[in-house]
């Protein structure tokens, strides 16, 4: 079992299960219950075309492909369902869309379903697997903060980049402004989305604009203007936005 | 893990890359011709179809094939992924960046 840090806490996307189709086939010592190793991380969904099925008495096997490695995928047949039972199965090509918990047996990796779906909107496959890189970013890079925006857009150790150092210096204002006042926000979402000459706009149009006293404005811009995402321009009350 | 099935996903620019090898692609099918097929996936894929393949023009469609010496892919598997204004390229092309991006979660090579 590949060790990512986050193992344990881990639970909604292919990726408990791309560990186990990669290395299920037997890397994986004695026979455990996939609980063991991460208690609480077993239960997962993920999407997968169908490579095969096969049924049998008491399951029914599919055989499931995401493009990171095959997969079995066992669901149980209730008994008692009866009626169940005239429902078509999926067939092989169609994609699943399967929420189940990784199980173990005879150290082979397989997922216990708990529900099956069938896959009618094909951009769910993009969605979910996006999804699921983002998931895994979120665990290993931690919430998309300023600096890891910064990272993505220009390279490492964007910790103690000059937010206004580089053309990403975008995104991290945008981050810098989503922890501001409501009002900070109000007004730096006007300044940038507002076609504005060089000369940016003034206290007084913001304030008729959004609707709100110009004290108010003057305080946003306080805050914006400390944090050096805006600056001024022809005089102290007209204001743009601090971008490359 | 060399027993391990996996399909990258890549486009056209990347055929190059993954010669001999299994992959998957997703593209717009723009011409049939018998027994090949044109896909556009940010670049022209010629597709030598199999028998039970059924593509249809201005259709959206994922292909798991071998990509051979000249860049051809021959067709293992295909799906018809419906009409094109209805699938989203953008997510799927998307999606082959971030797979190679960060392949430490969807391939192990």
């Amino acid at each position: 079992m590949a060790n990512y840090g986050y193992q344990g806490a881990y639970s909604t996307t292919t990726y408990g299960n791309q560990n186990a189709a990669a290395e299920g086939g037997g890397f994986m010592n004695g026979s455990q219950s996939g609980s063991q190793d991460s208690p609480g991380g077993t239960k997962i969904t993920f999407v997968g075309q169908i490579n095969s099925v096969s049924s049998q008495a008491t399951n029914t096997t599919y055989k499931l492909d995401d493009g990171t490695g095959l997969i079995e995928v066992k669901q149980w047949i209730d008994a008692d369902a009866i009626a169940d039972s005239t429902n078509q199965l999926p067939k092989e090509g169609e994609y699943l869309r399967v929420w189940g918990r990784i199980k173990a047996f005879n150290n082979k990796r397989h997922i216990a379903v708990h529900v099956l779906r069938p896959i009618t909107n094909f951009n769910e496959i993009s969605c979910h697997l996006l999804e699921a890189t983002a998931v895994h970013l979120y665990f290993t890079r931690g919430p998309p903060t300023g600096a890891e925006v910064k990272a993505e857009g220009g390279g490492d150790g964007g910790m103690f980049v000059d937010s206004n150092g580089g053309a990403a210096g975008g995104s991290s204002n945008a981050s810098k402004v989503t922890r501001m006042s409501p009002i900070a926000r109000k007004v730096y979402e006007l300044l940038k989305s507002s076609t504005q000459s060089n000369e940016g706009l003034h206290v007084n149009v913001i304030a008729q604009q959004l609707h709100v006293p110009a004290n108010d404005v003057y305080k946003a811009g306080d805050e914006l203007l400390g944090e050096g995402v805006i600056f001024t321009t022809v005089d102290d009350e007209t204001w743009a936005v601090l971008e490359y | 893990m060399a027993d391990t099935p996996s399909t990258p996903r890549i486009l056209a620019p990347h055929l190059d890359a993954f010669q001999n090898r299994t992959i998957r692609l997703i593209g717009r099918v723009t011409q049939l011709r018998g027994e090949t097929a044109t896909i556009d996936a940010q670049g022209t894929v010629t597709a030598i179809l199999n028998r039970d393949a059924h593509l249809s023009v201005g259709h959206a469609v994922e292909i798991v094939g071998k990509v051979q010496g000249d860049l051809s892919v021959r067709v293992l598997q295909s799906t018809d992924f419906g009409a094109e204004r209805e699938f989203d390229f953008a997510a799927a092309e998307a999606l082959v960046d971030a797979t190679h991006r960060y392949k430490e979660i969807f391939y192990s090579d």
